[in-house]
């Protein structure tokens, strides 16, 4: 390995070292407060050397086989740092507000900085194994944060059921989605003897191939598509969301999805998997299924999460429409900046959506209540609080002056400079359900409810000021943002 | 510049009317007139006429996204600014309309007025289709929020439906604007959203239908046509007095603006392929309009209806596609706006004094309340087409025009005037005549309340008597819309310099 090599594993390496930081001072020298900072100075410096590798991105460093640093690596290694960062902030202040309850944070720092540092391998990934590798990685650490400890009381575990509940079921659902990965690849390997994204082209004549190289990609489709939590694969995702304390709710919904639409980004773009008229259609009814069923299966909750949880299995069926998009020559460059967009705009949305619900709901050990109610006259309670949630609403809802609406412009662009006219169809039907749940919250918010009083919400208002602020400003100047974009 | 401004101003205006209240109760509604005063100032300094061979009055350019081509790109011209007049005479009347009526929130109730406001300006000048798209989902959120939360009992369901109906059209009409732009980007390899340069496309006929039906279709629900109208009854008669009052006078006024600014160049040939449905729907609307508010017992609903019908007008003229017809149509627009707003504020005073708007309940008016029936009879002749007011005008430029291209169609619109009239009668004998409601204390019109309706009565009788002047400043705009139409399709090259020479920046 070569000293070029390594330096453009740099990030990987920091993020890796601050795993092993964290854990060792989590085994000897407990202090949340000491664990916190390292955990954030290790991604932040990991960050500024992604910053100093811009040279090496640019040109783009192959690191053995399996890894790819390039400019597509760097826009998603940056974003998962940020996600990452935010996360960590909204632990600490999700678990600091009752310490005394005792809950062991201090390993949530080394799980969080496991699961960024799959979402780094799988952002790098242009090899099966290291797809697996990542995933693997992400997914384990994930596993454990679902399941978080938050502080029953001694003597009960009352409040620790649902988030095991939805620890084991992410486990189980998880591993079976897994193993269909892995024997979809085993399936690819017979076919075409290797595992890198490149080669692992279909045979122009199917009949004459076999079903195996195709049975073997759609088996790896149903095993990324339980992970992004597609129809027909997303049980678990309410549950889950539910069940999670809601920092890893967070987690599961920007890090995990968003690793792992980077990767299938880079597999798309570097195999021609698309060229199968068969693959294209089963990511079309895929889109088509999670946009519509997602958004219907939400216009009826009354938990906050649950909703979130239909919702972004909408959100990633809009995403779904890029994916089809990169299987034109022309269109493929736009898509890929359109998906990358889209990403960040969902990811900024998402985490200030749950840092919302995270302030609102109470800390440790409080009643686990996102029901709708709750949140009902918040806009004369709390003025400026009910305004941030109301534009991360609309923002969610894809209206102008957010940085949603720009993501739903660039998806309805790709689409549209593709040709997926029937798509976009649906898209439009998909965000009209949309809105009607979007504004039903935000009428909740502006309800004029007596009944709801004295409620103390905690620490993370300036989390949650900062993320708004943001999502608008990219949504009235997004340049910066678009200037960055990566070329594939 | 002071195009920019006259966004700006509102934009601004709405934040410092807010904090206002905060500071000094009352404070707001004042504040709110300086802020549509200023505007009205500045509109009046600006150039009232293009320079020589122009069409715009005013323009105003400069970069946003030019990664994909996107621009701030404003511009003024007669249409515009007439309409711009109408929107800053609107506000200031329902700011006057709901100076008693708000009692709760009411820094943030005219902030919310002035930022619908400012989004409806916005959709009058802008020249860029991203920009128009963003200006026209910004109008509608204060406006949603104007019903939701000072509407009357069932204001959620109507802002609700409101917002659905608005959002999804919308939706329908970006993915329009993307399909027409990247038929230029795969024409000429530019990304752009600036209407001068879409207007030079060469569309296939095919695409073209299905872009025009995109855009056709947001503007119809927002104008609204017959089949998607019905968010509007819901809307306007949940909406708080003010609200109905700029939903009716003005934010349907941008889809008929969206029609003759955008539908109408852009696809010349697939919408003179589309007019005779058109027109056939726009007769349809006002005939079931009339026959609707022919049926209401609730005063506000059937003021409500009698939109639908009038602005079924708007349809027929809009797609008679002859200069007679389209004059006729903006000069509906204008009178429809004046006349509606008018009959929203009457029914807004009606339900202030009986709290009720059920016309079985009322009767008997004209003996307590002489001033206000005296108003009220105005306005519903108004609605129904007599001679001498703005809406006479209108109408009949418009079915003059229509019929040298229509005459059946045109002979059926013909019996909405009968619908009119039924309807304006019914309202008029139900509500004024008869015995008096048994309700003691009542007050007719203050000094304040006679003032609106009495500007507004001049402004209907002036436009009617001399409505000339209006069709002036329109005359230059919807002889370009027309030009766009009518040019034989030959050589490309002619096309291209006729619409290059109107596109002279001052």
């Amino acid at each position: 390995m070569t000293l070029l090599e390594l330096r453009a594993l740099l990030p990987l390496l920091l993020v890796a070292l601050t795993i092993v930081v964290t854990m060792l001072l989590a085994g000897f020298c407990r202090q949340r407060r000491l664990l916190f900072w390292v955990y954030q100075l290790g991604l932040l410096a990991a960050l500024l050397s992604l910053g100093g590798n811009l040279d090496l991105q640019a040109s783009g460093v192959e690191v053995t086989p399996l890894l790819r640093i390039d400019a597509f690596f760097g826009f998603f290694a940056a974003l998962f740092i940020l996600v990452a960062m935010c996360v960590g902030l909204m632990a600490a202040q999700y678990f600091g507000r009752r310490e005394h309850l005792a809950v062991p944070v201090e390993e949530c720092y080394v799980l969080l900085a496991l699961c960024l540092l799959g979402a780094l391998v799988l952002a790098s990934a242009q090899h099966l194994a290291a797809l697996f590798i990542g995933l693997e990685l992400m997914s384990v650490a994930s596993f454990a944060l679902v399941a978080y400890p938050c502080g029953a009381a001694p003597g009960s575990d009352r409040l620790q059921l649902p988030s095991l509940e939805a620890g084991l079921k992410y486990l189980v659902l998880s591993s079976v989605a897994s193993a269909f990965l892995l024997f979809g690849m085993a399936c690819l390997y017979l076919q075409s003897g290797t595992l890198a994204f490149t080669r692992l082209s279909l045979p122009v004549d199917i009949p004459a191939a076999g079903l195996l190289p195709l049975a073997g990609l759609a088996l790896l489709l149903i095993g990324v598509a339980f992970k992004l939590a597609l129809v027909p694969f997303h049980m678990w995702t309410p549950d889950v969301y539910q069940g999670a304390p809601t920092p890893f709710t967070a987690l599961i919904a920007t890090l995990s999805k968003g690793a792992l639409v980077a990767v299938l980004l880079r597999y798309l773009l570097m195999s021609d998997a698309l060229q199968s008229e068969q693959i294209a259609a089963v990511l079309r009814v895929l889109a088509m299924l999670s946009i519509l069923v997602g958004n219907l299966l939400a216009l009826r909750q009354d938990d906050m999460k649950r909703l979130l949880a239909y919702s972004s299995i909408a959100h990633l069926g809009y995403l779904l429409v890029v994916f089809l998009a990169t299987g034109q020559a022309d269109s493929s460059e736009f898509a890929l900046q359109a998906g990358a967009f889209y990403l960040l705009a969902y990811s900024l949305t998402t985490l200030a959506a749950f840092a919302m619900i995270g302030t609102l709901s109470g800390g440790v050990g409080e009643s686990r209540d996102y029901r709708l109610q709750r949140y009902s006259g918040l806009c004369w309670r709390e003025p400026v609080l009910g305004g941030c949630f109301m534009l991360i609403l609309l923002s969610l809802a894809g209206i102008p002056l957010t940085v949603g609406f720009i993501g739903k412009f660039y998806i309805l662009a790709a689409g549209a400079q593709a040709g997926l006219w029937w798509l976009l169809v649906v898209v439009v039907l998909g965000s009209a359900l949309g809105l009607y749940y979007y504004l039903r919250i935000i009428l909740v918010l502006l309800q004029q409810d007596e009944s709801v009083r004295g409620l103390r919400y905690h620490s993370g208002r300036w989390l949650i000021y900062g993320l708004t602020l943001l999502l608008v400003l990219l949504g009235i100047y997004p340049l910066p943002v678009m200037q960055w974009l990566p070329l594939f | 510049m002071s195009l920019v401004l006259l966004i700006l101003i509102p934009l601004l205006g709405a934040v410092l009317v807010w904090l206002a209240e905060r500071w000094r109760c009352g404070l707001a509604r004042g504040l709110s007139l300086v802020v549509l005063g200023l505007e009205a100032l500045l509109l009046w300094q600006v150039p009232h006429e293009a320079p020589a061979g122009g069409l715009w009055w005013l323009q105003f350019q400069t970069e946003w996204l030019p990664v994909l081509g996107i621009s701030w790109h404003f511009a003024l011209d007669g249409l515009s600014a007439l309409l711009l007049w109408l929107t800053l005479f609107i506000g200031a009347v329902s700011v006057l309309a709901s100076w008693r009526d708000i009692d709760q929130r009411v820094g943030f109730f005219y902030c919310n007025l002035l930022l619908s406001v400012a989004g409806i300006i916005g959709v009058f000048l802008a020249l860029d289709l991203f920009l128009f798209f963003v200006f026209w989902e910004l109008m509608l959120i204060p406006m949603v929020l104007l019903i939701a939360i000072w509407g009357h009992e069932n204001r959620h369901y109507a802002a609700t439906k409101f917002f659905i109906f608005t959002q999804a059209s919308s939706l329908l009409m970006l993915v329009a604007i993307l399909g027409l732009v990247f038929v230029h980007y795969g024409q000429t390899g530019v990304m752009s959203f600036d209407y001068g340069d879409l207007l030079r496309l060469q569309l296939a006929p095919l695409p073209a239908f299905w872009l025009m039906l995109g855009f056709f279709i947001a503007f119809a629900v927002k104008l609204p046509m017959v089949a998607l109208h019905t968010w509007l009854p819901d809307a306007h008669t949940e909406a708080p007095t003010a609200g109905s009052v700029l939903l009716a006078a003005i934010l349907l006024k941008t889809g008929a603006y969206g029609l003759l600014r955008f539908t109408l160049p852009l696809f010349p040939d697939a919408s003179a392929e589309f007019a005779p449905l058109a027109m056939g729907l726009g007769a349809l609307g006002v005939l079931y309009g009339a026959k609707l508010a022919f049926a209401q017992h609730d005063m506000k609903r059937l003021v409500a209806y009698t939109s639908v019908s009038h602005m079924g007008f708007v349809l027929l003229g809009i797609y008679a596609l002859n200069d007679l017809a389209l004059q006729g149509a903006v000069m509906q627009m204008l009178a429809h706006g004046l006349s509606t707003a008018a009959l929203f504020i009457i029914v807004g005073m009606v339900y202030a004094r009986w709290h009720t708007r059920d016309l079985r309940e009322l009767g008997g008016l004209w003996s307590l309340l002489p001033r206000l029936s005296g108003f009220t009879l105005l306005f519903a002749l108004a609605s129904l087409g007599l001679p001498g007011l703005a809406n006479f005008v209108a109408e009949f430029l418009i079915l003059a025009g229509a019929f040298q291209r229509d005459w059946p169609i045109t002979l059926v619109a013909l019996f909405g005037l009968v619908g009119a009239a039924l309807y304006a009668l019914l309202l008029v004998q139900r509500s004024l005549w008869g015995a008096a409601a048994p309700q003691a204390k009542t007050h007719d019109c203050s000094a304040r309340e006679w003032g609106i309706l009495a500007s507004l009565a001049l402004l209907l009788l002036v436009f009617g008597l001399h409505p000339q002047p209006v069709l002036d400043m329109v005359q230059r705009p919807v002889a370009t819309i027309l030009a766009e139409r009518v040019m034989p399709n030959t050589g490309g090259t002619d096309q291209v310099v006729q619409r290059e020479s109107r596109e002279q920046l001052p």
